[in-house]
């Protein structure tokens, strides 16, 4: 496989126009599709999976190019924009949960903290013995993430 | 609030969007510790209530242009997951674990949820608990969830998960497995707090983050479709 990215002298703000098209692109080629085949709802999960196979492929060839992880840290900082109306209205539902309110609370506590410690503990005897590189070349990876929720 | 037109509604929608989502970013950077979504979400609600605009009307003018941001967004996530260095990774292990994570991150709180007596629509919505909000909203769309109550259980599930995972983790030395657990449980807010742990763990968090998504977007809506029929 091809290193996860190759160096090129694009500027962001040229980065940020290829990989939106890119994206726009793809994305409602998948929406086209989707409506054909009679499943709209599925179009954005259809859009990643094939998102992820062009990429996975362009990788396998060449190499992906650094401009497009560049662009898309830049981008996914700014990704919660997408769901503040929704999320909005998850604030004001939290308030109009009524006799859900505990059963939810409860709900949402005991199923991400069990999880979170037996997953650490599972994950702590299973990687013990394997080695890391903690190469910098992926670290871009982690830093975009900081903008999703 | 009223306005002449669907387009002045539509603009004035997103107008108000984007500077809940300046002000919350730029507060964020300067107050470190305030979490970015609650702060934006807040003053989204804070501006409608001073302008007397009601949520439902807010939302139904800027669902269709922000229907598509979302997609965009998930779509764009395949890039983080794509340019992923796997290289030294205990892959066959990594795989267990996350398949794992991705059908306890489902089945427990559908089941705990059922075990409350809480709604259908709930239980549904509780499907999407483990996955970052937008696949999370998309899975939920496609299984007939309610958007606004998946969005509320991501959320809010993200910040308890970021919140107590150091008091969690006092037993756990490797950051590796910290940053895992981080993110393939709390997602994005779990990714967040990863990184402050170190880079070690910030990078298997994201790779938490991203796998995870894509893999219960694959097999919930075809379990929740085997189910419903």
């Amino acid at each position: 496989m091809k290193p996860s990215s190759s160096s090129s002298n694009i500027p962001l703000w040229m980065a940020l126009i290829l990989t939106l098209i890119l994206v726009v692109v793809v994305r409602e080629s998948a929406v086209i599709v989707c409506q054909w085949a009679g499943i709209e709802k599925a179009a954005n999960i259809v859009g990643l999976l094939t998102m992820f196979v062009i990429l996975m492929v362009w990788r396998l060839i060449k190499g992906l190019p650094s401009w497009l992880t560049q662009a898309s840290n830049t981008l996914l900082v700014d990704s919660g924009f997408a769901f503040l109306p929704v999320s909005a209205g998850a604030g004001l539902l939290l308030f109009a949960l009524g006799d859900e309110f505990w059963g939810v609370m409860l709900t949402m506590i005991i199923s991400t903290l069990i999880p979170l410690w037996g997953l650490a503990i599972l994950a702590n005897r299973s990687l013990n013995n394997s080695g890391d590189t903690d190469s910098s070349d992926n670290l871009n990876t982690t830093n975009q993430q900081k903008g999703q929720h | 609030m009223s306005f002449d037109s669907v387009f002045t509604a539509t603009l004035a929608a997103i107008l108000l969007t984007l500077a809940a989502h300046v002000i919350a970013r730029v507060l964020a950077r300067k107050l470190s510790w305030l979490p970015m979504v609650i702060t934006a979400l807040v003053l989204v609600l804070l501006f409608l209530f001073i302008l007397q605009w009601d949520y439902n009307h807010y939302y139904s003018v800027a669902k269709p242009v922000f229907d598509n941001l979302l997609g965009y967004v998930t779509v764009l996530l395949a890039v983080p997951l794509a340019a992923m260095n796997f290289k030294g990774l205990p892959v066959k292990k990594l795989t267990m674990i996350v398949a794992l994570a991705s059908v306890v991150g489902a089945l427990l709180p559908m089941s705990l949820a059922y075990l409350f007596s809480l709604s259908n629509e709930t239980i549904l919505a509780f499907a999407t608990r483990s996955v970052t909000t937008p696949i999370g909203l998309s899975v939920a769309d496609l299984i007939k969830a309610p958007l606004a109550m998946a969005n509320l259980i991501i959320i809010v599930s993200g910040l308890i998960g970021g919140t107590l995972a150091r008091f969690l983790f006092r037993g756990i030395d490797d950051d590796r497995a910290k940053g895992l657990a981080l993110g393939l449980a709390a997602h994005a807010f779990g990714t967040v707090e990863a990184w402050q742990i170190s880079h070690t763990a910030g990078r298997y968090a994201a790779f938490g983050l991203a796998v995870n998504g894509l893999v219960t977007a694959i097999w919930v809506p075809i379990f929740i479709s085997a189910l419903s029929s």
